[in-house]
């Protein structure tokens, strides 16, 4: 589970995370939106303890993030929307340093590295340095180093990446599983049409503060509109897109 | 790391062994950075070469010395270059081992404590410091026997305390670090880096001046005694000299304040840094990946007339849109990537030194008078090192990876954006440069003389910058910086220097005869044009050739 407490993060003065409260209880896949700027990445990176919030603090499964930070850090996985890795490793190399970071018994990291590899098909890459990979292998990697050690508590932001849609269809059923298992997904995403189909419950956030939290039925009915998208723009008083698009093609007509 | 050191400095043993082999593991494998046929680059050659330029720095010194100097004096010498060279070597090459944004990112969610990194990362550091402190130490610890009242077992205490003072020196740099890193955002510690490698390279250089001047005033020898002054106190490698000095018996009140010192300061340091600083370092990396905010500032006054009479004479100079387009990238580049500006500037360094060494000791001559020597050309001439930087360094860029962009853009020719480079560093950094030091000639010379002498270094700097081109095989900003490459720089500029010597002596045999003054420049120019255009041919035919490939 994960549990967030007046939840707070400025920079110079500037608040990217307003005094932000939510429970997101076990095997729960709960989507994270947001538009660009809104602070999604800035929760994120302080619920894995990579930023300290300014105030406010949060519970990972059952772990305060400011007390006891390695302890949330030993049952998290988080795949970053940077998708950073040491491309100059192989996948092998990579994932058996993430499984020695986590004290993971030597024998079992070798079959799980190698159970992954076959599965995203990479097994016949797995001793070719990652700098020579696609955007979606390297993607595959980054995925599998944060479920190696079997978190609790998966943070995944932007997942389906450079993926394609096989791939990606894979993964959805994979998180679907994992929520099944009783892990708690904290999911980030601008593809709505994913959210809407994988997530229990979506959480919208705009200019740091939550604007919308229920399941999708719920704010449907509660903004009255159709699809997520609608529902996005309306929560998040996004401007007219279709006169943005009117104006910006003729910008693009005047150029030529 | 032995299990009970781990439990004693609280870190976990097996995630330092893990992070501490691939931290090796990525410092040693070379980056195919593009599709380029044999142009993989190779970081341990490049720390092959650093060490080989270390061993002859110290062979050269040591030799010099070791008859004028005693068992003291030349401790205190040698480690004084030794701590100023590994400070500049972990300011310059190896802070992106300690100080890397990447690794918060990657690492950051995983639970390895704030203690373990800051030692996997001291390791990883003091690995480079141990090897590079060997090839600058071994050799003087060897010469040093025969130094005045020196024995044998000189190279064993001279070689130990050498190696806790290069430690003690990276330490206290990344100590530094930490201090910078808390108090302020990633980009403004850069910009801060960068001013710190120009005063180490000025400093450098200074020194490099500095010392024959200081052994010409030696009268016989100098001894650690001769240099007893209340400054001792303030010079790092003073007080590691002491220690040896107390080691040989000397147990005076001031060697013994002084090896004190240099003890306590140790201790002190490495148990601040086990302390405090490996606690915080989690925190410290965490910063680096925080977005910055900065505030958009607003045109002064007059600005937008300023901008439009600049643009107005970048039309003319830079007619083609392509050119211009070439100039623009480059000019905002040098500007505002402080990781190019970190390792251009300090190049100009050198000139500046020389420039200030000169007027200082008035040798700043007027070259057409009867009887006047070589000097006023060396301050000028030596301006074409800023050439070899910028030859070096302009093809690289943090943000390389832009560099697809010169693949897809429709363009006749791509030398183009080539030109354009070149116009904005000739533009904006080679021209002020001359302009100022022809001004400041003419303090010491008339007037026409001064701009005779400008006006032939100019077209001389234009002409080893054109040569240097013909031997560009990439465009502005388009590859990635690999560690090492300073070094390269300054053991390439060792190895030119005779070259140096034979321009200066050319430019004395023009400035004798000065009818030839006028058909040097022209021929100057000449050879530049014909330089660039072939560069330019070559470029284009190259880059056509190659494939983007990251």
């Amino acid at each position: 589970m994960i549990e967030l407490k007046n939840l707070t993060r400025s920079f110079n003065g500037l608040v990217a995370v307003d005094n932000v409260s939510l429970f997101i209880p076990s095997g729960q896949i709960c989507g994270y939106l947001g538009p660009n700027g809104a602070g999604k990445t800035t929760t994120v990176k302080m619920l894995t303890g990579m930023l300290k919030p300014t105030s406010g603090t949060a519970l990972v499964d059952g772990f305060d993030i400011l007390q006891q930070p390695l302890e949330v850090k030993k049952r998290i996985g988080y795949v970053p929307e940077s998708g950073a890795l040491y491309e100059n490793l192989t996948p092998l190399e990579y994932l058996q340093l993430v499984g020695r970071l986590y004290h993971m018994d030597e024998k079992v990291l070798e079959e799980k590295i190698d159970e992954f590899l076959r599965l995203f098909k990479l097994w016949e890459h797995k001793n070719q340095r990652m700098k020579t990979f696609s955007k979606g292998m390297k993607q595959k990697i980054v995925i599998s180093a944060a479920l190696v050690h079997n978190p609790s508590v998966i943070f995944l932001d932007e997942p389906l990446s450079g993926l394609d849609a096989n791939t990606a269809l894979l993964l959805k059923n994979i998180f679907r599983r994992l929520a099944e298992q009783g892990k708690t997904i904290f999911y980030c995403s601008h593809i709505l049409e994913v959210v809407e189909k994988i997530c229990d419950r979506i959480v919208i956030i705009d200019h740091g503060k939550i604007v919308a939290d229920g399941t999708i039925n719920q704010l449907r009915l509660l903004t009255s509109q159709s699809s997520l998208e609608a529902i996005f723009s309306k929560v998040t008083h996004s401007e007219d897109m279709a006169e943005i698009a009117e104006a910006f093609s003729k910008v693009v007509g005047t150029m030529s | 790391m032995p299990n009970k050191l781990c439990q004693l400095l609280q870190i976990d043993c097996l995630q330092y062994r893990s992070l501490l082999q691939i931290s090796l593991k990525l410092d040693f494998r070379s980056e195919r950075l593009r599709g380029y046929r044999g142009s993989e680059k190779s970081k341990k050659r490049a720390f092959l070469f650093t060490i080989v330029f270390y061993l002859i720095i110290s062979l050269v010194i040591s030799l010099s010395t070791f008859q004028h100097l005693d068992v003291g004096s030349y401790a205190f010498l040698i480690l004084s270059v030794s701590m100023l060279f590994m400070a500049m070597a972990v300011v310059i090459e190896f802070n992106d081992i300690v100080v890397n944004p990447q690794d918060a990112e990657i690492l950051g969610p995983r639970p390895v404590s704030s203690r373990t990194y800051f030692w996997v990362k001291m390791t990883n550091l003091f690995f480079y410091v141990i090897v590079m402190g060997a090839s600058l130490n071994l050799i003087p610890a060897i010469v040093g026997i025969w130094t005045q009242n020196s024995g044998y077992h000189f190279a064993a205490i001279y070689f130990l305390v050498s190696c806790i003072a290069n430690l003690t020196t990276a330490a206290f740099v990344i100590l530094l670090y930490s201090f910078l890193v808390r108090m302020m955002n990633f980009e403004r510690f850069k910009d801060i880096l960068a001013y710190v490698q120009i005063v180490f390279t000025f400093l450098l250089f200074f020194g490099y001046q500095f010392l024959p001047r200081v052994m010409q005033h030696l009268n016989g020898s100098v001894t650690y005694t001769s240099l007893q002054a209340p400054w001792n106190y303030f010079v790092p490698s003073m007080w590691y000299a002491s220690i040896i000095m107390a080691v040989f018996g000397n147990i005076s009140t001031h060697v013994v304040c002084l090896a004190g010192l240099g003890v306590v300061f140790t201790v002190v340091l490495f148990a601040h840094s086990s302390g405090k600083i490996s606690l915080e370092y989690a925190d410290m990396l965490n910063k680096l990946t925080t977005a910055t905010v900065s505030q958009v500032e607003s045109l002064p006054r007059g600005a937008s007339l300023k901008n439009s009479l600049v643009k107005r004479l970048l039309n003319k100079i830079v007619p083609d849109p392509v050119e211009c387009a070439g100039y623009e990238l480059v000019s905002k580049y040098l500007h505002r990537d402080r990781s190019l500006k970190m390792r251009i500037y300090p190049s100009f360094a050198f000139p500046f030194a020389m420039i200030a060494l000169f007027i200082y000791d008035g040798r700043f001559t007027d070259p057409f008078a009867p009887g006047a020597g070589f000097d006023t050309f060396f301050p000028l001439i030596f301006f074409v090192y800023v050439a070899m930087f910028f030859h070096f360094l302009l093809p690289t860029s943090d943000d390389w990876q832009a560099a697809w962009l010169y693949w897809v853009v429709p363009v006749d020719s791509i030398s183009k954006i080539y030109w354009g480079a070149i116009k904005a560093v000739i533009l904006q950094y080679v021209l002020p440069y001359f302009l100022a030091a022809g001004i400041l000639l003419s303090t010491q010379m008339p007037v026409t003389h001064a701009a005779a002498v400008t006006v032939f270094n100019f077209c001389f700097f234009l002409a080893y910058y054109a040569f240097l081109s013909l031997f560009n095989t990439d465009l502005p900003l388009s590859k990635k910086y690999e560690r090492g490459q300073s070094n390269f720089r300054f053991t390439l500029m060792v190895i030119i220097f005779p070259l140096f010597v034979i321009g200066i002596g050319l430019e004395y045999l023009i400035f004798r005869h000065s009818s030839l003054l006028v058909f040097a420049i022209g021929g100057l120019l000449f050879l530049s044009i014909i330089f660039w255009r072939i560069s330019g041919v070559r470029l284009a035919k190259r880059f056509s050739t190659q494939e983007y490939l990251t």
